[in-house]
């Protein structure tokens, strides 16, 4: 069930509405909740249903009996055995055939035959999202960051609470965890920000990715069929669509939440506009990025390592993050190439010499110059179908030629100006909820025109969000 | 500084009834950019068809005085007969109101109805359609885009068996333009950016590669004449082969629906006392001659003869006027220099022929 549905709108009226029905009983309300939830998610396929069940009753019961365990090492053995099955889950459904295929074709390449086992399993909407976010309950109750959940259907509506579950934001039980256990309240100042994020997510996930990903796919199809300005065009079409696609998902699953009385963390703040690739980490996917420092950066050592140790930390985290994107080698190659810019912006910080000043407008004007267009490289990594196809693009990219303003590259101007203007007002105005600062009259018209653009300009097909695959 | 933007901060203090207005402001918005869009696209939509949809329908609606011929028909018909001729050779009125093929003849009757209940019956009416529009079904979301309450009628529907499908998509078409009509958005507001970035030259080029653009930007004239005057012969050609694939393979047939509406209006062509002539649109020389093309031309017009049989009002023209292809933009649309030779062409054998039977 996509959010950008007429399936998905009826689906959340009737929840809403039992929802709203039952917000005199706390624990009937998460049982509406989690019913909602496991029909969203089964929506799909019902079969993995047992899944996401089986990865809560894990953490749930590695939950009680780390917090109850007397002795230490029960208590790790428990989180040992939460992480080892979620990663499982995650290996079994994700990985395991790619490392395989992977390795086939090496030893193939290297002269042997061989002929590599195969699960061929359907990969789980959203499974890394909820087996991420189910097992840092279960590290945190270890740590004794959290409390632990001792009411199963709480902790049942934190693995699934539908909003979330597909694709994120990544919740962490500290903050959300005391919003199942305790009765929520829907306000009208939350059902009107909810209403805007919902609206605005939709528009830049309708209207902005949806058709930015036309003219993405056409250049990505086939690279070589591109003159170096159209491949270029292409990225930048792409660096709006995983953008349009992935904010507007979590502000239409922040919105939801809202409206209901949930508050979700903020996943996006302007990325595009990062000056630095660390900055882009705390302003892109942030629920994965702070995520990844938490539960896998400062566990390798961080930076207490000197600079040698937080370089190979940086990679390292840098390179399963991008593995937890997808199985398949370009999204590692994209890690690398973002642990690799971390590591060099860290070195230059380093070396002695003149520095731009730092807090500067110009300076900071100058360093988003250099980071954007890095970061659409990247995207051309993570966006590429295979390793001819990067060589091609990489041929044509940088072959001079002719730089035509056609229609496409009018069209993707068009769909990017909306998104640009309210960033700069959310940047000049240091709120991203900047929009609902207008008055009351040019907000009703405002949500008007994004809900017409999204009708008007919906590609006619419902295009699946790009991170439900991973 | 410009390291901002990390934060959310404004959640407006609001009472139920400011919300209240901010549903109703957005949903007025949807609404007028709904109803803007719509008018929009049919006075410079790129789907010339719902232009002519909308044009045909306001120069009925502007029209204050009758006319001596109702013309109605099709595209051919709303290309290739001029009004303005008939009047220079007869000195009589005309007025044009020819559509889209694949209304069939419903959007005719439906059009001389209103034209009878305003002004009483013409002297003539003349429905001006290609030989393969007779055997198409009405098509239920062009009905959607008439501008007049009764195409929703519980009585409508029944009329024409428009079935639950039928009725959504009428709907859309009628009160939901910027869904129904959301593909020919993006082609006018590029057309649009073409316009204005091209010269004429280049602008005819593009079109010429692009089908979905418009051949040319149509004169659209207040007696309801359509007038395009660039022929396009490549497109003729192979639009001609299209058509000797179709008579080839072909028996000629008439829809139900063109059946019941013909009768329709041969009925109030004799309850009222004015005479319907039934006449070909112009045609490609080169198909006209073909034997094919002739073959199933003239079983059509025994057809159409024998479902009028019971009405001396109603003429069937069996004659086609051919023309070449440096004079046409597809088989059977004429160029604007093409057409006071069909209008006369026509004006001659609907005045001079017998009433055949």
């Amino acid at each position: 069930m996509l959010f950008n549905t007429w399936v998905f709108a009826a689906f959340f009226a009737i929840t809403f509405a039992a929802y709203l029905a039952t917000s005199r009983w706390l624990s009937l309300q998460n049982i509406v909740l989690l019913v909602a939830s496991y029909v969203f998610y089964g929506w799909w396929d019902w079969h993995f249903l047992g899944l996401i069940a089986l990865s809560t009753a894990i953490d749930y019961v590695a939950g009680l009996r780390i917090a109850d365990a007397e002795d230490p090492r029960t208590a790790k053995r428990w989180v040992t055995l939460s992480c080892i099955s979620n990663l499982g889950i995650l290996a079994a459904f994700k990985y395991f055939d790619f490392f395989l295929g992977s390795l086939g074709e090496l030893l193939t390449s290297m002269g042997w035959e061989a002929a590599m086992p195969s699960l061929s399993l359907v990969l789980p909407v959203g499974i890394s999202f909820y087996t991420f976010q189910s097992m840092s309950y279960s590290i945190d109750v270890y740590r004794g960051d959290t409390e632990v959940a001792r009411n199963p259907l709480h902790f049942a509506v934190y693995v699934a609470f539908f909003p979330q579950l597909v694709a994120g934001p990544i919740e962490r039980s500290s903050r959300f965890l005391p919003q199942v256990s305790q009765p929520r309240t829907v306000t009208l100042p939350g059902l009107e920000s909810g209403l805007f994020l919902v609206l605005w997510g939709l528009f830049k996930k309708v209207v902005v990715a949806d058709n930015a990903a036309l003219l993405a796919n056409a250049v990505f199809d086939d690279p070589s069929a591109h003159t170096g300005a159209q491949l270029w065009l292409g990225a930048l079409a792409f660096t709006a669509q995983i953008y349009g696609d992935f904010s507007g998902y979590s502000d239409i699953a922040r919105g939801l939440a809202r409206a209901m009385g949930f508050e979700l963390m903020v996943n996006f703040k302007l990325p595009y506009f990062a000056v630095s690739p660390s900055d882009f980490w705390l302003r892109w996917h942030v629920s994965l990025s702070s995520w990844l420092r938490d539960y896998l950066y400062i566990p390798l050592g961080g930076n207490r390592g000197g600079r040698g140790g937080t370089y190979r930390n940086l990679m390292l985290t840098m390179a399963l993050g991008g593995l937890w994107h997808g199985a398949a080698w370009n999204f590692v190659l994209w890690g690398i190439y973002h642990g690799v810019i971390l590591v060099v912006y860290r070195l230059a910080a380093h070396r002695p010499g003149p520095k731009l000043p730092d807090r500067v407008w110009w300076a900071d004007l100058l360093r988003m110059g250099l980071m954007f267009p890095l970061t659409v490289f990247g995207w051309v990594l993570f966006r590429i179908a295979s390793m001819a196809d990067l060589q091609a693009f990489l041929a044509g990219a940088f072959t001079p030629s002719e730089v035509e303003l056609g229609v496409d590259a009018v069209t993707l101007a068009a769909l990017w100006a909306p998104v640009f203007l309210m960033q700069l007002a959310q940047l000049a105005w240091d709120d991203l909820l900047v929009a609902l600062r207008l008055p009351l009259v040019l907000r009703g018209v405002l949500y008007g025109l994004l809900i017409a653009a999204c009708v008007a300009f919906a590609t006619g097909e419902s295009i699946e969000f790009i991170y439900f695959q991973f | 500084m410009l390291r901002r933007g990390y934060e959310e901060h404004t959640v407006p203090r609001t009472t139920v009834l400011r919300l209240l207005l901010v549903v109703v402001l957005m949903a007025g918005t949807l609404l007028a950019v709904n109803r803007g869009v719509g008018r929009w696209l049919d006075r410079r939509g790129t789907n010339l068809g719902y232009v002519y949809i909308a044009h045909k329908w306001w120069v009925l609606e502007q029209l204050d005085q009758p006319v001596d011929w109702l013309v109605l028909g099709d595209s051919s018909g709303s290309q290739g007969f001029d009004p303005a001729v008939l009047t220079a050779e007869t000195g009589k009125r005309a007025i044009n109101l020819g559509t889209l093929g694949n209304f069939g003849l419903h959007d005719d009757l439906w059009m001389l109805e209103e034209y009878i209940e305003r002004f009483g019956p013409p002297e003539r009416v003349v429905l001006i359609h290609v030989y393969d529009v007779w055997r198409r079904r009405l098509k239920g979301s062009l009905v959607g885009r008439i501008p007049r309450d009764w195409v929703l009628d519980d009585e409508t529907a029944e009329r024409y068996d428009f079935d639950e499908d039928k009725r959504k998509e009428l709907l859309l078409n009628r009160y939901a333009r910027l869904y129904a009509d959301r593909t020919s958005l993006r082609k006018t507001l590029e057309y649009a950016y073409l316009r204005w970035t091209h010269d004429d030259e280049e602008l005819a080029e593009i079109r010429r590669k692009d089908k979905a653009l418009p051949v040319e930007d149509p004169e659209l004239m207040d007696d309801g004449f359509v007038r395009m005057c660039g022929a396009i012969t490549h497109v003729v050609k192979g639009d001609a082969r299209g058509h000797m694939r179709f008579v080839n393979k072909s028996r000629p047939r008439i829809s139900k629906d063109n059946r019941e509406a013909l009768l329709a209006i041969a009925q109030l062509g004799r309850e009222h006392g004015f005479a319907v002539t039934v006449i070909n649109g112009p045609l490609y020389e080169r198909l006209r001659i073909k034997e094919p093309w002739q073959r199933y031309f003239d079983g059509l017009v025994r057809q159409l003869r024998t479902v009028v049989k019971d009405y001396p009002e109603v003429q069937v023209v069996d004659q086609v006027l051919g023309f070449d292809g440096d004079q046409l933009q597809n088989v059977d649309h004429i160029t604007c220099d093409a057409t006071e030779a069909y209008t006369r062409w026509a004006i001659d054998q609907i005045e001079g022929a017998p009433v055949q039977r």
